[in-house]
């Protein structure tokens, strides 16, 4: 994999496809985005949806081999909820649970939990650590939901996309990362690609400055579609919202179109000096060269000359990839401007609210989202999959139901 | 957030009626979501009958109708005198995110599907027997413990019917495998051993429920023993399953035969395959049903309450790649057997019920 964790905390953006090998929730999301029992085997909540209670999945262990406990899942909810409260309790049949309670509605407190909250509950158990170099994890023989499949996994950390492909093409992987062009190259040979939903924002985040401008000129001035055609290979979908359309529903009211002649009659108003810009990106982003390039060769029929270098930390305006961290619209949100240097959004509550949030986030221009892309995999043809998906919406790995082609299953 | 669809339009009409100073509309409306065209019709006609349409429009309104994880949203944009308005309503998509299931609401039943084992041999029962699992096939039992393998042959005493069937019953090391006149029982312990013996005796059905099986056919006579409940002559049938006081029969006319407590026949269930099974669940027994596919289809397995001795959907089906040759219940989960159309090979997989709201 590209990233480089340091750590495999749930709260480590980086490690986030490792995590679901390690770690799991109460509740999880499924492929149509309805919540789903994990470590929770069902739940009830009152009418108002302010106090929830969740019955715990008898006999599950932790990968310490003590049993899963309601104080445990307490104290793991206790650190990723503030502003609730939470307790231990005992439902019919002397099944643990644990009661959850607010002043306010918690309608969406099932997404929270698909990703808050995390318990070494999981399919595999990590094995070796090597901070920003490779990780083991061996099959969890007390896993729940039975053995998974594999015996161990190893990850490589800090591979670059080309890299990541010859490993494949030569056998020394059997799962790798892919970059949109390279998705022809890498599903040849029986090899499968898997896909995520839409969920890394690629955007433009601008460093402060008072006049709103020159953000706006370089925003109205992008051909999202002709990038979107030819860099990303229809990869994904064009945006100019933070939150993905699956995710907030509203995000087709941010346009994305091209608007040149808006785009040169602002840049014609600035002073020359306004006119100039430095880009700078990460040569390890998803193809961050010949987007940014393209962001330039934009910007200058708009009348602004835009100087690409990458991993330049003086620059005006950095190209990025943001990865979703949440389910929770809400929570999606307040992630994603934190990662982008934006202030906090407002709290929202209601659809309206939500929308109003992100309006105000994006109406100077300091992040100019681009694109919404989905987090690709490519197997090599020895790995087969069992039942359901092998990445999860978020993109996280479901590979307890993974075999190789090979060895009993 | 509103409560429904229809709330959701009356509240948004009136928002929208308000910024449009009640006169005139043009509405038109586009439709991402998953609602069907029925649906989305009604919430237009809804919006219809809340605002102006009629006359020279003052304002154009596009309505699209959209969604996200936990919501439907009507979305309306406003372009009056040059400016643009947004005004958003929305409504849960489940009763699990907002409002929450009423408590006399039965939980959904989802199904996780665990591979046992896998052979080219028609697979007709497999069951856990303490550390060790038993495959049952027409010709031999076999103990899978770890990487250890031993298997038994079962003596051809006389003919299997073309489609055999067999059952596993499992207590402790003890097992009983009953086949098409025949019954082999047998130890795990200390090695696999297994005797058997031409018998006309009835198969174990269920916990205190027995029933006579054609041994030269696929199914069973219809003659059963039930504790409580005694003896009971019913029509030939292929399996059966007991939720609450009720009993469930895939009969050979190819609908299943519901009997209440007094054993009166309480109607009929179509659209349900040969084999069914009951599961106890951590909400409660439910039913498990295939569907009324050939052995050339794929197949799937769904979960049914029966209320008021009526068929109700509990939770999706889980769809095979082939059809189900077996469906036996185990308790607390089933042993379903399917054979892959592209294979032939035969699986045999429990499949474990979940709960949830």
């Amino acid at each position: 994999m590209r990233a480089a964790p340091a750590s495999l905390d749930p709260a480590t953006p980086d490690a986030a496809p490792l995590t679901s090998l390690v770690f799991e929730t109460l509740v999880r999301v499924d492929e149509a985005g309805a919540p789903q029992p994990c470590l929770a085997l069902s739940w009830q909540h009152d009418a108002t949806a302010k106090r929830w209670q969740f019955n715990l999945r008898p006999g599950t262990k932790l990968h310490d081999g003590s049993g899963l406990t309601a104080a445990t899942v307490v104290a793991a909810l206790e650190a990723a909820l503030p502003g609730v409260t939470i307790s231990a309790t005992a439902a019919a049949g002397n099944v643990d649970a644990v009661i959850i309670r607010a002043n306010h509605p918690m309608p969406d407190l099932l997404l929270d939990l698909a990703h808050n909250g995390w318990l070494d509950t999981g399919p595999f158990r990590q094995t070796a650590f090597e901070p920003g170099q490779r990780a083991e994890f061996a099959a969890n023989d007390d896993y729940w939901g039975g053995r998974p499949f594999l015996d161990a996994i190893n990850v490589q950390f800090g591979r670059g996309l080309r890299d990541q492909l010859a490993d494949l093409e030569l056998g020394k992987a059997d799962v790798v990362e892919a970059g949109p062009a390279d998705l022809h190259r890498a599903s040849s040979h029986g090899r499968t690609i898997w896909s995520s939903a839409a969920v890394s924002l690629v955007a433009l985040a601008f460093n402060p400055a008072p006049d709103a401008r020159p953000r706006e000129a370089l925003a109205l001035s992008i051909d999202r579609a002709a990038m979107h055609a030819v860099l990303l290979q229809k990869q994904g979908e064009p945006t100019a919202a933070l939150l993905p359309q699956w995710i907030s529903g509203y995000a087709f009211l941010f346009p994305t179109a091209q608007d040149l002649p808006r785009a040169r009659t602002l840049a014609n108003d600035l002073p020359p000096a306004a006119r100039a810009l430095t880009l700078t990106y990460d040569p390890a982003m998803r193809a961050a060269r010949p987007l940014a390039e393209r962001v330039a060769v934009n910007a200058r029929d708009a009348g602004i000359n835009v100087q690409v270098s990458p991993q330049n930390p003086h620059a005006d305006v950095r190209l990025v990839e943001v990865r979703l961290a949440s389910l929770d619209p809400e929570h999606a949100l307040a992630a994603l401007a934190a990662a982008l240097g934006l202030p906090a959004p407002a709290g929202s509550g209601s659809a309206a609210a939500l929308y109003e949030s992100e309006r105000k986030l994006l109406e100077d221009f300091r992040a100019v989202p681009l694109f919404q892309l989905p987090v690709l995999y490519a197997a090599s043809s020895r790995v087969r999959v069992y039942t359901g998906p092998p990445v999860t919406r978020l993109g996280d790995w479901r590979f307890e139901n993974l075999w190789l082609s090979g060895t009993a299953p | 957030m509103s409560a429904d669809p229809d709330s959701a339009a009356r509240d948004l009409a009136r928002t929208i009626a308000a910024a449009v100073a009640h006169e005139p509309v043009a509405l038109t409306v586009k439709n991402l979501s998953a609602l069907s065209a029925a649906e989305t019709a009604e919430i237009r006609r809804t919006l219809e009958s809340e605002l102006k349409v009629a006359g020279p429009p003052s304002a154009e309104v596009q309505l699209t109708i959209s969604e996200n994880l936990t919501q439907f949203l009507l979305v309306a944009e406003i372009h009056r005198a040059g400016e643009r308005q947004v005004v958003l309503e929305s409504w849960p998509r489940t009763p699990a995110a907002s409002g929450g299931p009423p408590p006399d609401q039965p939980a959904r039943v989802t199904l996780e599907k665990k591979l046992l084992w896998e052979q080219d041999q028609p697979i007709l029962d497999a069951a856990q027997a303490g550390d060790a699992m038993l495959v049952l096939d027409a010709n031999r039992v076999l103990l899978v413990r770890g990487a250890d393998r031993q298997s038994t042959p079962i003596p051809a005493t006389h003919a299997w019917p073309r489609d055999p069937r067999g059952r596993l019953s499992v207590s402790d090391t003890a097992f009983t495998a009953y086949l098409p006149g025949t019954i082999c029982r047998g130890s795990t312990q200390p090695q696999l051993s297994l005797a058997c013996q031409d018998s006309p005796d009835p198969w174990l059905l269920a916990p205190g429920a027995i029933a006579l099986f054609t041994p030269d056919r696929n199914l069973f006579t219809g003659h059963i023993d039930i504790e409580p409940g005694g003896v009971h002559d019913l029509a030939p049938f292929y399996s059966a399953a007991s939720v609450g006081d009720a009993w469930i029969f895939a009969a050979a006319d190819g609908r299943a035969h519901v009997y209440a407590h007094s054993w009166d026949p309480a109607g009929g269930i179509e659209g349900w395959g040969s084999d069914i099974a009951a599961v106890r669940t951590p909400c409660g027994a439910r039913i498990l049903a295939t569907r009324p596919t050939s052995l050339a289809e794929p197949d799937a397995i769904q979960p049914y309450d029966l209320v008021s001795d009526a068929p109700h959907a509990a939770g999706p089906p889980l769809e095979f790649d082939g059809p189900i040759t077996a469906l036996w219940s185990a308790g607390s989960s089933v042993t379903a057997v399917s054979r892959d159309l592209q294979t032939g090979r035969y699986a045999a997989y429990s499949l474990a019920p979940n709960c949830g709201y």
